[in-house]
């Protein structure tokens, strides 16, 4: 039975390389905990305005005379907080910490990364208010108004430049699995982000069009740039924690390759107004995805095989592992959804919707909070001394999500069923499904404590922290100390 | 795979492929659409812009998230076909003969029957085209006028949602176009056409629940003033209830005067609920969703029963949009 290494990480060696690493991880400690902390924040709010936003189902009047509180503004304001609050916020930060450990580089430009982390941070709150004012583009995925998602553009720009020139400094001959996901992750999202906030906020293209556009990019942003950071961290973080190496890279690299072929060609809903081929065209590549996801289960099956008995004793890896179980799952899923016979029952009703939650907070951020809390246990050993610090969050989050996804998935599977019975009117198809959602605020509940838990400890630790090395560790963001050994 | 440019190209390589194909390609195919000739009447162009107030509505519905839960996408499995005589012409017995011949299995004086009652259906149901090609030829051939009638048919149609499916060109001019994701309501594709009335939607705006019993919709009673009713109550105020002296009011609050006041006739205050400009623009939109015109990538039955009388525009039925709630 190999042994099972909880945290915090052990490192390559054990002698003076341990040292190094320490020295080197100091060098985004400040930049990667401020990108954590803000999505800690930012996803407290998010499931906050999910709960509300899911009190609609019990008591539709209840907000009727306030015009910022009222579902159709909440919605938007909840999704938005999650994907870009949250979401690429952590994922930014759990990136940079991955990319100075496996290029055993220091961060580069960590000035800027700071400023760009203020500046996505500022940007998201001043379109939150927007949004809540009303000012949502009504796309979603894009909802940010044009006055703020350029803050966000400019803050992504300064954050991937951190990121790139990271990569480029490294060290290490031969790249890990985890290195290209996050590079191809870093890259996609300025180019996705600019085609559809141009082609969609500020010179719109015709009509449907600007569906078709935002689409695509809901569907670049959940296939490439939340799966490729999820998969990284798995891909580095379950073969360290077993202490054993990563089944296979050439699998790894197979399904790195199809998955960023096939995923471009997704996003059109099945019954959307538009020419049939380009639903058509994302079915086929839906398909196709199957043969990248059989290499990814394969891998993440031959990784574990025979560790079974340590993932169940040690939570932080069986966190983990629920995240690879989420991810196969919810993209199964998503084909299995895009299939005509399927699509017909699924399309326009909460079963899309629940897939795409329970992808954001069953695989994403469960396999996010997790990395975290290993990362700021060994960025602030003073802070976080205990290995089991937010582990309830995560787990309440994980627990949240299931429970959300189960009661979305069969809601809206009842309601596609009902819809699709000439004989029953609206409200007799959507009856049903009623329950189902109620069922769901449960989740939103769970979500919203767990999300309150692991900030509260993420907070607790980090002034800790501060509290006990002030001022060496600001010393160390704005200066990192120069590594010399090593160097080729 | 050690070699960061080579990395970087494939990944550059893959996501431009993805670029050309789902944004540049149907940008060509679909954002350069023009509003095109409608197929029954030639000289109306479809789509036509919507008019100043539902254009403001749009941004209400923008505003206010309504896509959140509301689709405009009517779905369509298909079309069943009929072919319809129209006239016998002049070689009735060849007529006779061709309907005979015909799959609908009439006999010969039941086929004759047929003709004195004009226009009659002679296939019904048919989801093959070419036999409905080869049915229409026949009757011509005979020397008869004959066409053939499509009915769309879904769920969606069945339910009254619309006439046929929803397509690119209905959003053509809509900045933004916002076609939906989820039906947490009824779809709103047609539901000028569907229910045309100002009034109906004030109520259902202010009070769901009240107009549709069960409705999760919440109230936006933020969109109208409440106030005061002056010596009389405002045209354009809210009608709840049948009563016809109560109609008006939303509530009232008998305020006897003061003690010893030289009137000692209570004053009865009257509120009112009046829409707001905002209301008043939404539901100017929602009375111009009718995207109910055969077009050729949405072939449908037009028959003077159904629609609006012939102003499928995707406008506002006339008299209806701007006019006062009462």
């Amino acid at each position: 039975m190999p042994e099972v290494v909880s945290s915090p990480l052990p490192d390559v060696a054990h002698d003076s390389a341990a040292g190094r690493m320490a020295c080197l991880e100091g060098s985004c400690r400040w930049p990667v905990s401020l990108l954590c902390w803000g999505a800690a924040k930012w996803l407290v709010l998010a499931t906050f305005m999910g709960l509300v936003a899911s009190l609609n189902f019990h008591a539709p009047r209840m907000f009727g005379d306030v015009a910022w509180l009222t579902y159709g503004r909440v919605q938007p304001a909840f999704w938005t907080f999650l994907v870009y609050g949250f979401g690429l916020q952590i994922g930014l930060g759990v990136a940079l910490w991955l990319l100075v450990r496996l290029g055993s580089a220091p961060l580069a430009f960590p000035g800027a990364v700071v400023a760009g982390t203020v500046l996505w941070n500022l940007g998201l709150l001043v379109g939150g208010v927007g949004l809540l004012a009303g000012d949502t583009t009504g796309h979603p995925w894009l909802e940010l108004p044009g006055y703020a998602s350029p803050m966000l553009f400019g803050g992504y720009l300064l954050i991937g430049l951190g990121a790139l020139g990271t990569f480029a400094r490294r060290q290490n001959a031969t790249l890990h699995p985890s290195q290209w996901y996050l590079l191809a992750a870093v890259f996609w999202f300025p180019w996705i982000y600019s085609t559809g906030n141009l082609l969609v906020v500020f010179a719109p293209v015709r009509g449907v069009m600007q569906s078709v556009v935002a689409w695509w990019y809901g569907a670049q942003l959940m296939f490439v740039w939340f799966g490729f950071v999820g998969l990284a961290v798995l891909f580095y973080l379950v073969p360290r924690l077993l202490n054993r190496p990563l089944y296979s890279h050439y699998h790894a690299q197979l399904a790195f390759w199809l998955l960023i072929l096939f995923s471009g060609w997704r996003g059109i809903p099945s019954g959307a107004p538009v020419p049939a081929w380009m639903p058509g065209v994302g079915t086929v590549f839906a398909v196709l995805t199957l043969v990248p996801l059989i290499a990814l289960a394969l891998n993440f099956h031959g990784t574990l095989r025979g560790c079974w008995e340590g993932v169940r004793r040690e939570p932080t890896v069986a966190h983990l592992v629920a995240g690879v179980g989420v991810y196969l799952l919810t993209m199964g899923l998503e084909v299995v959804r895009t299939l005509p016979p399927v699509g017909r029952v699924t399309e326009l009703t909460w079963v899309v919707p629940g897939l795409q939650h329970w992808y954001l907070y069953g695989f994403f951020a469960v396999t996010l909070l997790t990395a975290v809390r290993l990362i700021l246990g060994r960025l602030w050993p003073d802070g976080f001394p205990t290995a089991g610090w937010g582990r309830w969050g995560v787990l309440l989050v994980a627990v949240g999500a299931a429970v959300q996804a189960v009661s979305l998935l069969g809601g809206g599977w009842a309601h596609g069923r009902g819809l699709l019975r000439h004989d029953l009117a609206f409200m007799e198809a959507f009856e049903p499904a009623l329950m189902a959602f109620r069922l769901a605020t449960l989740g939103d509940l769970l979500l919203v404590v767990g999300a309150l838990w692991f900030a509260v400890g993420m907070g607790r630790g980090l002034c800790r922290a501060l509290r006990v090395r002030w001022a060496p560790g600001l010393a160390a963001a704005f200066r990192p100390e120069p590594v010399t050994e090593g160097r080729s | 795979m050690n070699q960061g440019p080579m990395l970087f190209l494939g990944v550059f390589a893959a996501l431009a492929l993805s670029w050309f194909g789902m944004i540049v390609q149907p940008q060509f195919q679909l954002g350069r659409a023009t509003p095109g000739t409608n197929v029954v009447n030639t000289a109306e162009l479809y789509p036509q812009p919507r008019p100043g107030l539902a254009q403001e509505g749009l941004q209400v519905y923008r505003s206010l998230g309504c896509a959140s839960c509301h689709s405009q996408q009517v779905r369509q499995d298909g079309v069943l076909l009929d072919v319809v005589l129209k006239d016998a012409g002049t070689n009735t017995p060849a007529v006779v003969e061709a309907i005979h011949r015909l799959p609908g299995r009439f006999s010969l004086p039941e086929a004759g029957r047929l003709l004195s009652e004009l226009p009659a259906t002679v296939l019904e149901g048919l989801t093959d085209p070419a036999l409905a090609d080869r049915t229409t030829r026949s009757l011509v051939e005979a020397g008869a006028k004959a066409e053939v009638r499509l009915t769309a048919v879904g769920p969606d149609i069945e339910r009254g949602w619309g006439r046929a499916r929803t397509v690119a060109a209905d959003f053509l001019y809509d900045q933004p176009a916002l076609p939906g994701q989820v039906r947490l309501g009824p779809d709103l594709a047609n539901v000028g056409a569907r229910l045309p009335l100002a009034d109906w939607h004030y109520r259902h705006l202010y009070d769901p629940q009240g107009t549709m019993p069960g409705s999760v919709m919440p109230p936006y009673r933020f969109l109208f003033e409440r106030r005061k009713a002056g010596r009389s109550v405002s045209p354009d105020a809210l009608r709840f209830g049948p009563g016809p002296g109560a109609e008006m009011i939303a509530g009232s609050r008998t305020n006897w005067g003061g003690g010893g006041a030289a009137y000692p006739e209570p004053v009865v205050e009257v509120e009112e609920v009046v829409p707001t400009h905002e209301a008043r623009a939404l539901v100017a939109y929602l009375l111009s969703l009718r995207a109910e015109v055969p077009l050729l990538e949405r072939p449908m039955a037009v028959t003077a029963a159904s629609g609006g009388g012939g102003v499928s525009t995707n406008g506002p039925a006339s008299g209806l949009t701007n006019s006062p709630a009462l």
